[in-house]
This record gives structure tokens, C-alpha cells and sequence, in this order.
């Protein structure tokens, strides 16, 4: 077992020894080309904070990570958001519809029963209209309570902790839709297809996971903190 | 040919952690030490997604009076066997709660002898010896009381309403339901809807 990242070892053998970091990497808009630069100065002189960079990484890596949350400035939160706002985006835009795109090769396949087609297709809507109404929530009300926060006011009738009560699990069925897939789908089906999508299911899980991770275990800890010690003004509406 | 044994451990020191992944790996065909995990609230966290037969636990993350319970402080929704690793001498109580209690001074053959004997009670009391038990079969076709929870599930009737339809105890409905979903591997009520469709168990 290692011991978590941090800023002084290089970011190339970070990369190496962890290569999922790239979509970290990619969706902060760090640039390649690393050379033998070290992981905080990589960050900075792509005006990322390496704390965010660090945790973010630390929480998908290592399930008993706990961040540090004292002292922790308005820039870092805003970064960790922005990280959040984009994996949402990526998620919505290009992941759901790659995935979407196989289901309907799938579903609209020679051998494909319509019955079952629509069965399928059916799930996959259902599934992708929960995903965008709990990005939405995120987005509409959690996101902007936050950057309130982060600009000295408070929203009342809401606190992160509401958030965390409330944070529903996006992954359970698509885990549910990848076994279908790979257990139950009758014969008939292009297996090519059938397997393009699975390996993008399975990826896309452990996505969703480590995306509820950082929420649950970088985001929540680090608002409830600011909650407690950031001069905040409170704002009635 | 029995399933391997698979093997959760809870524990807070990382040298004893290693140490034990390390001697129970080494008796490669029976056991597979599948997660390890620092603290009980670790644990918790992942306790549904995953499946151990068997918990190893430091028994002094436990309140030693054994007023709280082993049973309600682990969360240990498919039944597995609890087995305490301790440092020290616990007491008597907090020893009662577990199937088995192995010591930080047996050899790594004792630890596997003390894991596999909670596991011959267990075959003993089932009377399975006949039929070749394995912890996780192979078979994993539902039964016809399992197909028929699983119609009204798909049904969106709740389990109490299920106990009602089929006759059963409420506690029977969730057990069924569990098996239901470890056989599967599907979770969601939509997704089993669409498990009894595609196999025709019900009609659109
Ligand atoms: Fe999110
Ligand atoms: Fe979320």
C-alpha cells in the first residue's frame, strides 16, 4: 500500500502509477508536457491549486482519505465546482450519448426483438432523465449555494448537510444495465456491440463513483467547514 | 470442488492488515482476502456492495461490555460469519458474539483451521455435506418462490404487501429479495422489471 499523493513527486509518475488521473488532468484543463516537474508546479503554472488537484486525486485513489480541511481558500472551493461542473458536463454530453448510441445500434439490430428493444430503451430514458435531474439539482441549488457561500452569503433553508442527506446514488443502474446486458440479453444481438458497450459501462460506473466520492468526501467536508468558519452574511431569500 | 472462501478484513493497523492478507493468501485454494478495511465505518460504507463469507475483526473496535452488539454495529446484509482477531484477552460477552476467535499469537495453519471449522459447523447444521456446499454457487438460477417475489416486485408491490400475496413472513420477502439481487447483480426495482420481462416472467 502507498501513501497518498502529494505535491512534491513528479506529476509523469503520478500519471503512471494512476492513469484514470488524465480526466482529472483533462477536465482541470491542465496542459501535458511535464517533463520532470513535480505535481504543485505543474498546478501552478497552469493556475490550478494543487490542493484541489491533490485531494481530488487522493479521494479517488485512497477510500480512507480525509481531507484537510483548515484553512482552506475561496479559489480551491471555486476550482473543486468548476471540476464538478465540468465532470457533469462530460458526463451529460458525451458519455450518456456514446452510450446511448450503442443501446440504439443494439435495439435497432437485424436480430433485434421489438418487444425487448423497447424494453431496453425504455430503462436507458428512464435512467438518463434520473441522471439529469440529479445533476440538475446539483447544479441549480447545491453549486450556487456554494459559490453564495464562497462570496459571503449564506442562502437560508439550506445547508450542505441537506445535501449530503439527500445525495442519491446515480450508479446502481447502471450497473443494473450493464448485468442485463451482459447476463440476459437474449441471443441475436451484435456481440461487437454489445461488448463496446459494456466495456463503457463499466468505466462510466467507476466514473459516477469516484464523481459521488468527490461530493460526498472532498466537497460536503469543505463547505460544512466554511459553513462554521467563513464570515458569512446571512441573506433571508 | 468448493468456491474459495472470501474473506473481508476489518482492521486498524496496517502492518497487521498486511500481515494477515499476506499469511491467509498463502493458503491460495481456500481463501481470497477480497477487502481490507481500517475501521467499521469503512466498512459500512462499502458493506453493499460487497459480499464476504467470512468478516475478520479486531473485536476491540467493539464495545467491550457487549452492550452494543456486534450484529447491529456491523452492517452485514448477506449474512456473513463474523470472526473476531484479537490483540488481547476479550470479555466474555463481546466473545459470544462471534463464530470464532482467533489470537494475534496462532500460526497462520491455526488462523485457517479456526476459519475453516466455523464453516464445517456451518455445512454440519445445514445438513448440505451431501450436495457438495459451496459458500457461492454456481447455480444461480432463481427458484420458483424467487420468481415469484421477483413478478411482484416488478409489480411495485411493497414487501409487505408481498408477504400478503404469497403467504410469507416480511423477513422471508427480503430474504428472497436479497438472493434475487445477488443471483442478478441487479438492484433497482426498474431494472428487475426489465430482468421478468426479457425473461417473459411478465407481460407488458
Ligand atoms: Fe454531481
Ligand atoms: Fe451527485
Amino acid at each position: 500500500m502507498r501513501e497518498f499523493y502529494s505535491g512534491s513527486e513528479k506529476m509523469a509518475s503520478l500519471v503512471n502509477g494512476s492513469y484514470k488521473t488524465i480526466k482529472i488532468l483533462s477536465r482541470l484543463g491542465i496542459k501535458p508536457g511535464f517533463g520532470e516537474n513535480s505535481v504543485s508546479e505543474v498546478c501552478q503554472s497552469n493556475a490550478v491549486s494543487p490542493y484541489i488537484f491533490l485531494s481530488i486525486c487522493n479521494v479517488s485513489d485512497f477510500h480512507d482519505y480525509k481531507p484537510n480541511v483548515e484553512g482552506v481558500k475561496n479559489k480551491e472551493v471555486s476550482d473543486l465546482v468548476r471540476y464538478l461542473r465540468l465532470s457533469h458536463n462530460e458526463f451529460i454530453n458525451k458519455d450518456i450519448p456514446s452510450v446511448e448510441f450503442c443501446i440504439s445500434k443494439i435495439t435497432s439490430s437485424e436480430g433485434a426483438n421489438p418487444k425487448h428493444s423497447d424494453i431496453l430503451k425504455h430503462f436507458f430514458e428512464e435512467y438518463r432523465e434520473e441522471l439529469e435531474s440529479h445533476f440538475n439539482y446539483e447544479e441549480k441549488t447545491v453549486f450556487p449555494y456554494v459559490t453564495g457561500i464562497l462570496s459571503g452569503v449564506r442562502k437560508e433553508g439550506f445547508s450542505i448537510e441537506k445535501f449530503e442527506e439527500n445525495h442519491t446514488n446515480i450508479e446502481a443502474k447502471l450497473s443494473d444495465l450493464k448485468n442485463i446486458l451482459l447476463k440476459y440479453l437474449p441471443a441475436g444481438y451484435p456481440s461487437d456491440v454489445v461488448y463496446e458497450v459494456l466495456a463503457k459501462l463499466y468505466i462510466l460506473e467507476e466514473e459516477f463513483e469516484n464523481h459521488a466520492h468527490i461530493e460526498d468526501r472532498l466537497l460536503v467536508p469543505l463547505v460544512a467547514h466554511l459553513e462554521k468558519t467563513g464570515e458569512i452574511i446571512k441573506n433571508g431569500r | 470442488m468448493a468456491a474459495k472462501l472470501r474473506i473481508a478484513l476489518i482492521e486498524p493497523s496496517q502492518i497487521v492488515r498486511t500481515g494477515l492478507e499476506a499469511s491467509l493468501s498463502s493458503f491460495g485454494a481456500k481463501f481470497q482476502v477480497l477487502w481490507s478495511f481500517s475501521s467499521i465505518s469503512h466498512f459500512t460504507s462499502f458493506s453493499d456492495e460487497i459480499d464476504p463469507d467470512i468478516i475478520v475483526v479486531n473485536p476491540a473496535l467493539f464495545d467491550q461490555t457487549g452492550a452494543e452488539k456486534v450484529k447491529t454495529a456491523i452492517n452485514n446484509p448477506r449474512d456473513a460469519r463474523i470472526v473476531a482477531f484479537a490483540y488481547s484477552i476479550i470479555s466474555e460477552s463481546l466473545k459470544r458474539q462471534f463464530s470464532a476467535v482467533l489470537s494475534i499469537y496462532d500460526t497462520p495453519s491455526e488462523i485457517a483451521m479456526s476459519i475453516e471449522r466455523v464453516f464445517q459447523k456451518e455445512i454440519d447444521d445445514n445438513e448440505l455435506i451431501q450436495s457438495g456446499y459451496t459458500p457461492h454457487p454456481v447455480e444461480y438460477d432463481l427458484s420458483d418462490r424467487e420468481k415469484e417475489v421477483l413478478v411482484s416486485v416488478a409489480k411495485g408491490f411493497t414487501n409487505k404487501e408481498i408477504a400478503g400475496i404469497h403467504n410469507i413472513s416480511v423477513h422471508t420477502v427480503i430474504s428472497h429479495r436479497k438472493n434475487i439481487v445477488r443471483k442478478t447483480g441487479i438492484k433497482s426495482v426498474s431494472g428487475l422489471t426489465v430482468y421478468s420481462l426479457l425473461n417473459g416472467l411478465i407481460e407488458q
